[in-house]
């Protein structure tokens, strides 16, 4: 599981660590940093996995505006367990994952300046822009040191600047730690759902789904074709929410698209209704409910960005509590935003994280146990010391003191 | 109205809300049946708080417009004595007209002795112990004093006892739902051991 995320430079987000339980909710005001942190982890987990290069995920605008420095840093601490194929088990470790990027503020151009990935301390790739070798023509090379699970050093070779070099090594038998840490990289749902901008149609399967859900009918393409358990239970929670009365939920051919559909059993006749002709709050379930069935199946994270938004009153608390449940099963690990009550009285006070920032400065992150032990304990639910602007940090209680009684 | 008959928990800190969602997690009951909040910010309870709030929903779920619903109240005994407690809850609700607690009517009370953290440290205790389940024992372990308080880390005389492990509350609360409410293991918390059966007789009636 993710277990720390450090970013420095990125939008509100300088010199920033968030650390992560098995259940993490990141609660604070609005523009306080949170949705930055997943937007930031979205990012570096797109180039890891190839998706994009650096150029198109980190613009010079992704810099922190009031910051005049040209580099962003980033580190992904994450914690597997021991597991592997066969008799050959892979060990329990950490694996801290750092990511420093050369920006170009005057051409908005940008390198990777170093690319790391260490397991327990130990190095199994190091990237980085080699200036010394530039010559005549001015030019730095990117080069990279690869290593075997045991330590010892591999092949050196010349990388592409913009790319992640971890994305593009191939499997071999003696960089499966390696291969590990980028399989759960590759598995990290993190979703930021816009219903309005979901399509029922898909021209080919797809991996894994857009940050805002756009894709889903390309990504449940993949899903039916090779996780098809993970999509019944889906289905089943759907059955059980949102879409009572569904019989099936399912791609259909039309001319060169598949569509998917919804479809209902009416007095013998198939209703079927569009992914796209479904409610917001339908939608918005329908994703959740994959990304929680197949991230348990790949025993990977999920990461959500306000899973409230358009859900129903009746849906909100059972679908947190099944958070809350899964993770402390170990599986799959999830980290939320959220502005609901619900998340507040029941989630934060022992899993959240309270951001908060002042006007054009910095993002802070504190425990919210650490922000609500500064206040007394009282019979006024966290939502609603949130809501009337009563919770402090512990910094502005020490100052402030008569804060609250103001 | 709805399509579950809704239990209404009523914790009074956040052990209790996880103690209760681990034993509604451990019995099977989807996340759909019941309604779990705190009204309580802070690291200590607050019991006068959850006895005005059980009243309220008592009085609520007595309405002749109310749909069916179940409440559970958990309660801290905080060294005032079980007897106390009881008393005080009957009290509360017989000065209202309202009736009194009965799983076999949708109202149930889980009382501690001094809070959960006993029943947490004594399921780590049985837990490392082998989680021998005969109720005749013999039991591997030192037993827990419902008279310590392990939340406070003293014992009645105010001197302090050890910090030692505890089991996480939810993971307690399914150990509570496995227990055979008939025949609870040797060694099991006398407190505890009236739990299980009001709490199968509660969700019995509201068919879950």
């Amino acid at each position: 599981m993710l277990t720390r995320f450090y970013v420095d430079n990125f939008k509100c987000l300088a010199n920033v660590a968030v650390d992560f339980s098995p259940l993490t909710v990141l609660v604070g005001q609005n523009g306080s940093g949170k949705s930055s942190v997943l937007e930031a982890l979205r990012r570096v987990s797109d180039l890891l996995t190839q998706r994009n290069n650096s150029e198109t995920l980190f613009p010079t605008e992704s810099l922190t505006r009031w910051d005049t420095r040209s580099e962003q840093l980033f580190e992904l601490d994450v914690r597997l367990p021991a597991g592997g194929d066969g008799n050959d088990l892979l060990p329990a470790g950490l694996y801290r994952y750092t990511l420093r990027l050369r920006h170009d503020r005057l051409r908005e151009k940008n390198r990777i300046g170093e690319e790391q990935l260490k397991f327990e301390g130990k190095v199994l790739y190091r990237g980085w822009l080699d200036t010394s070798a530039s010559g005549e023509t001015g030019t730095p090379t990117f080069r990279a040191h690869l290593f075997r699970d045991d330590g010892t050093q591999g092949a050196e070779v010349l990388g592409d600047w913009h790319y992640s070099g971890i994305g593009r090594i191939g499997p071999r038998p003696e960089n499966r730690l390696l291969q590990r840490f980028r399989r759960y990289v590759d598995h990290l749902v993190i979703l930021a759902i816009n219903p309005a901008s979901i399509s029922a149609e898909a021209r080919k399967e797809q991996s894994m789904v857009s940050f805002d859900g756009s894709d889903f009918a390309a990504w449940f393409l993949y899903l039916s074709h090779n996780h098809g358990l993970a999509c019944r239970e889906a289905e089943r929670k759907l059955q059980e929410g949102v879409l009572p009365g569904l019989a099936l939920f399912q791609t259909e051919s039309e001319g060169a698209v598949q569509v998917a559909k919804a479809i209902y059993q009416h007095k013998g006749n198939d209703i079927k209704i569009r992914l796209d002709e479904l409610s917001a709050g339908q939608k918005t379930m329908v994703i959740l409910e994959h990304a929680l069935a197949i991230t348990k199946a790949w025993r990977s994270s999920v990461i959500i960005d306000e899973p409230a938004n358009f859900l129903g009153l009746a849906e909100i608390q059972p679908f947190l509590l099944r958070l809350q449940n899964g993770a402390d099963e170990g599986e799959p690990q999830a980290i939320v935003t959220s502005h609901h009550p619900v998340a507040y009285d029941l989630f934060a006070e022992q899993n959240g994280r309270w951001l908060e920032r002042t006007p054009l400065g910095p993002a802070q992150v504190s425990k919210v146990a650490d922000v609500v032990a500064g206040s007394r304990d009282t019979a006024i639910p966290l939502s609603e010391l949130v809501e009337r602007g009563w919770v402090l940090s512990q910094s502005q209680t020490e100052s402030a003191p008569s804060a609250r009684q103001a | 109205m709805s399509r579950h008959c809704k239990i209404v928990v009523l914790p009074e800190d956040s052990c209790h809300a996880d103690l209760a969602r681990g034993y509604f997690q451990g019995r099977k009951v989807s996340e759909k049946a019941y309604d779990l909040r705190r009204k309580w910010t802070g690291k200590n309870g607050n019991n006068a708080a959850v006895l005005r709030w059980l009243c309220e929903e008592v009085r609520r779920q007595n309405h002749p417009g109310s749909p069916r619903y179940g409440i559970i109240a958990l309660i801290d005994e905080d060294g005032r004595g079980l007897g106390a407690c009881q008393t005080a809850v009957r009290t509360a609700l017989t000065d209202l007209g309202l009736p009194a607690i009965d799983p076999n009517g949708g109202r149930c009370l889980i009382l501690p002795m001094r809070n959960v953290e006993t029943w947490m440290v004594w399921a780590a205790r049985w837990q490392a112990a082998g989680s021998q389940s005969s109720p005749t024992g013999p039991v591997a372990y030192d037993l827990v004093s419902e008279e310590d308080d392990y939340k406070k880390l003293r014992n009645p005389n105010g001197n302090p006892i050890p910090n030692e492990p505890k089991m996480e509350a939810s993971q307690a609360g399914k150990l509570i739902a496995k227990l055979n409410p008939a025949c609870p293991p040797a060694g099991t918390p006398p407190a505890l051991r009236e739990i299980p059966q009001p709490l199968s007789d509660f969700l019995h009636w509201c068919q879950l």
